[in-house]
């Protein structure tokens, strides 16, 4: 008898119907009690075996600090799942998963609890059939990770058994600054190799950004103009109308550079900019973004090019609201900025010229995150001024959420005998025309780790270089004065006005 | 908001359309499709239903041609809905009156959305040849659904013989659960796999394609087996260590059972119209698993109940003629019937009943003069001697009852060499073994 060491042959790259099934696994999350837990990553997992995409092998073990029964603990998934999950709750699919989740009560710095979700882990590959692929979710503050990373390798748990696969998934914050992202790394590094680490960035995962690609890679139309000779700069934003809420413990010291600059704004300037890879495999779209983050060059004046604000009191959309100094938790002399924004540029032949303007903040006018690319003006215009007084610069945007689409910003003539040329707007929406509702980002990261295809996961080196931008800005923001207010609901500090004045343009209200 | 339009013409179709779609502020800008159906009043609610629904998923202009073949003068009536009910969409349903009824073409051809795919579905009966229909040309994509025609083996059959890239069948859809459960089975490590079969309610269409596709895929032979439904029952594929066995008796929850290994549940209930349809919008482009899945089992085909099949693809392979497959009642299945003397006196009246309402239908999706000619032509050059007597049969009883007898005893040992060679033979031979093990 041989066992058949074959590609499955009943999976052909050209059967598009067949979904992509996760193989046997389970997934243990540490940190079951969090808002993150419990708003997305449990629905998610349901939504993920509701579609079918889940083995039904699975198996889900949390970890925690609660006296809970397997039951106590499916009760709470449950709950979860009825409350959040994007699919309607079907109680065959509940079931079918439920039979396969577990509890394990027990410390992070305990050792026999380690001892314990051994046991618990062995028993599934047995009784369900987990075949020993383990993924560990840790969704628990940057501070543990060290401990359970330490106690994962001494417990055995790390230990790769043959055929079989170990993932550690975490969130960010990736560390606070290039050191400590460094040192977050090395702890990582030690007891799982690069290829298992999958750091999630959620924004990866959502449909517009990976849309981003193939707009400017699929068509020929955008490619072309793509670059200095037309574009006159660039305008990426992440604007949220929501204050720090129950986050003070976390936000605080940290702020809105480190927590959204860093990562998201980063990833989305490189995917907007990045020379075209050699295929769309991880490796080449890494090795692209990569060469985007060594060519970004900071202004040399950090005073003039940079701006952060903190939100004051005020009223936003009919509600009055507290600024970040009055917010619970937060000490009344927290220089913490809540919006900041930088200017950067590319020295590169596509783009040496073209400023990228990223800016971030709580408490803004509305939630939106776009990425505009604006184009320059056309060199002559064969009609007279007042005809194109109200012509404003040709833009592309490309809105990441919500209304996800495309819009395209240009002049046409306003019927009427006079020639008089004003903006108009033709719009792509994504709901318009792909109604099959998206996948939420979590939905499609944790299957990524599942099946092991990284290619929207961050490396250690993007992580890295993204800190080496951000750590100069953060190191003079530290010692020069402090974050501009803002009143809550408008689009941030006046100085960030300045800040594009000084070069002759003005933000896009987005 | 719906609009009702009688003895109208497309182009006031397509300008009341963008009244209302300028009334609602919206524009069709978004919608990505058009999607025809071609049906009969019989089915055309259920089917508009559906695509209404896939609608949501895939914003697009539904148009439903409903032919009223008869005399009187042509005319052409059109309900349509834009905005609200249909969400993003709108609908057209047109209704062909008279000699109209059979240019369904031209009616359509003004009313498909600039520069965007069309896809047309017949959700029962089908034209032979889909590529080849008059408004199967004009789309990209051609569904069908053999399981819900007067005849679905047959059915079956034409889909093969008249398949072109677009086409695809919902028979086919179907089994898209089952082939994602038995893939993920084999994600797993196992033994060489020797053979297997699909266990189906009889005429299972879908359990002949998904047999088609196993066998085409694992290079081993796939049977069909008959068992009391609903629809596929079960999947199991011989190991040299024992079964791994899919087996889904109730049309709700599976089983997955392994020589070794743990026995699974999973849920696999049968899927709504609306989700097939929602499936086929979903890819646009030809499916060559679909194509590779049908030709295994038109090689596996070709006996018994389609005995009358196989010669006829031999001859209209000479002529080049095609020839309709469903509409011809009663013809394939007589020798069949025939064997079992009791039931002879129920069968003719049973066909002729289940004919008359299939040429109803069936002769309201494609143009008359293309399609009874062939058919008659084909049930005469196939077995005159044969028509004739049953027929007699069933006007005159008992004392003619024998020649049909006989006719059928005469073909018996052939027939009889057929089914032993089905028992030994491992090769997939779907309509054979559906139509013994009864």
């Amino acid at each position: 008898m041989t066992v058949v060491n074959e590609p499955n042959p009943l999976r052909d790259p050209s059967d598009r119907r067949l979904p992509r099934v996760a193989g046997p696994c389970a997934l243990v999350l540490f940190g079951v009690t969090g808002d993150l837990a419990r708003k997305k990553l449990m629905p998610a997992i349901y939504d993920l075996a509701n579609r079918g995409l889940l083995p039904p092998t699975f198996g889900l073990v949390g970890f925690a600090r609660r006296d809970w029964e397997d039951q106590d603990f499916a009760q709470i998934v449950k709950d979860s799942v009825r409350e959040h999950a994007r699919t309607p709750f079907r109680e065959e699919v509940w079931d079918q998963l439920s039979e396969g989740i577990r509890f394990v009560t027990g410390e992070l710095t305990d050792p026999d609890s380690y001892n314990e979700l051994c046991r618990v882990l062995g028993d599934l590959d047995r009784s369900r059939g987990t075949n020993g692929n383990h993924a560990f979710y840790l969704s628990i503050p940057p501070g543990l990770f060290p401990v359970v990373v330490d106690h994962l390798r001494t417990s055995g748990l790390s230990d790769t058994q043959e055929g079989a696969w170990r993932r550690v998934i975490i969130e960010k914050p990736f560390g606070h600054d290039l050191e400590s992202a460094q040192e977050l790394n090395r702890i990582v590094n030690e007891v799982f190799p690069p290829g298992s680490i999958f750091r999630i960035d959620h924004y990866l995962g959502k449909e517009t950004v990976q849309n981003l690609l193939a707009v400017r890679f699929a068509n020929t139309m955008f490619e072309p103009i793509w670059n200095n000779k037309y574009v006159d700069h660039v305008q990426i934003t992440m604007a949220e109308d929501i204050g720090i809420g129950s986050r003070a413990g976390y936000y605080d010291g940290i702020g809105a550079a480190r927590d959204v600059i860093q990562n998201h704004l980063l990833q989305l300037m490189a995917l907007t900019a990045m020379e075209e890879p050699v295929t769309f495999s991880a490796d080449q779209i890494r090795i692209e973004k990569e060469k985007v983050f060594s060519a970004v060059v900071l202004p040399e004046d950090l005073g003039a090019h940079t701006v952060r604000g903190q939100y004051s009191d005020g009223w936003q959309g009919g509600h009055q609201v507290k600024g970040y100094l009055h917010e619970d938790g937060i000490p009344k002399d927290s220089k913490t900025d809540t919006y900041a924004a930088i200017k950067l540029e590319i020295d590169s032949r596509r783009w040496a010229g073209v400023p990228f303007y990223l800016r971030t903040g709580k408490r803004l006018g509305r939630r939106v995150t776009e990425i505009a690319v604006i184009f320059k003006r056309a060199p002559h215009l064969p009609f007279s001024v007042t005809d194109t007084a109200e012509l404003g610069a040709n833009a592309l945007v490309i809105r990441v959420q919500p209304d996800e689409g495309i819009t395209i910003k240009f002049g046409s003539k306003v019927p009427g005998t006079q020639m008089e040329v004003r903006d108009v707007t033709m719009d792509f929406a994504y709901g318009d025309s792909f109604t099959e509702s998206s996948p939420e980002a979590y939905e499609r990261l944790i299957l990524d780790v599942l099946l092991g295809e990284p290619p929207l996961f961050p490396r250690h080196v993007e992580v890295e270089s993204s800190w080496q931008i951000l750590d100069p800005v953060l190191n003079h923001w530290a010692t020069h004065g402090n974050p501009e207010s803002y009143p809550a609901g408008t689009w941030g500090p006046a100085a960030a006005d300045e800040m594009l004045a000084i070069d002759g343009r003005s933000w896009r209200r987005p | 908001m719906s609009q009702l339009l009688e003895n109208t013409s497309s182009a006031d179709v397509s300008n009341a359309i963008s009244a209302e779609r300028h009334k609602t502020g919206a524009t069709a800008t978004g919608m990505v499709l058009t999607f025809i159906i071609v049906t009969d009043e019989l089915h055309q609610s259920e089917a508009t239903r559906a695509a209404t629904y896939a609608a949501n998923q895939h914003p697009c202009r539904i148009i439903v041609v409903i032919p009223r073949p008869g005399r009187g003068k042509p005319q052409l009536d059109a309900e349509i809905w834009v905005g609200d009910r249909e969400g993003l969409g709108e609908t057209v349903k047109l209704r062909l009156k008279g000699p109209l009824a059979h240019h369904e073409a031209s009616v359509v051809l003004p009313l498909l959305l600039p520069d965007t795919p069309v896809v047309v579905w017949w959700p029962a009966n089908a034209p032979k040849v889909p590529a080849e229909d008059s408004v199967g040309r004009l789309a990209n994509r051609r569904v069908t659904d053999a399981a819900f025609t007067n005849r679905p083996l047959i059915a079956l059959e034409n889909r093969t013989t008249g398949y072109h890239a677009g086409d695809t069948d919902l028979a086919w859809t179907r089994t898209t659960p089952w082939r994602s459960m038995m893939a993920t089975a084999l994600d797993e490590p196992h033994e060489t796999i020797i053979s297997g079969s699909v266990a189906s309610e009889r005429n299972s269409v879908s359990a002949r394609l998904l047999a088609g596709w196993l066998q085409a895929k694992l290079r081993v032979p796939v049977k069909v087996r008959n068992t009391k439904g609903p629809g596929i029952t079960g999947v199991t594929l011989e190991t040299e260590d024992g079964p791994i066995e899919l087996s889904r008796p109730d049309g709700e929850m599976a089983t997955l059972t392994r020589s070794r290994g743990v026995t699974r549940k999973i849920p696999l209930a049968r899927r709504e119209m609306r989700d097939l349809v929602s499936e086929e919008l979903r890819r646009l482009d030809a499916d060559e698993i679909y194509a590779e899945a049908l030709a295994e089992v038109s090689a596996g085909l070709g006996r018994d109940d389609v005995v009358k099949a196989s010669k006829r693809r031999k001859s209209s392979r000479a002529s080049k003629k095609t020839v309709s497959g469903y509409a011809p009642m009663g013809t394939p299945s007589q020798p069949r019937r025939a064997r079992k003397g009791s039931s002879l006196p129920m069968t003719p009246s049973e066909e002729e009943a289940k004919a008359g309402t299939s040429t109803g239908t069936s002769g309201t999706n494609t143009s008359a003069s293309e399609r009874t000619s062939p058919v008659k032509k084909a049930a005469v050059k196939r077995a005159p001697t044969k028509k004739v007597p049953t027929k007699k049969t069933a006007t005159k009883p008992a004392g003619k009852k024998a020649p049909a007898v006989r006719k059928a005893s005469v073909k018996r040992p052939t027939r009889k060499r057929a089914t032993k060679k089905a028992q030994d033979a491992s090769v997939a031979n779907p309509a054979k073994d559906a139509d013994n093990t009864n």
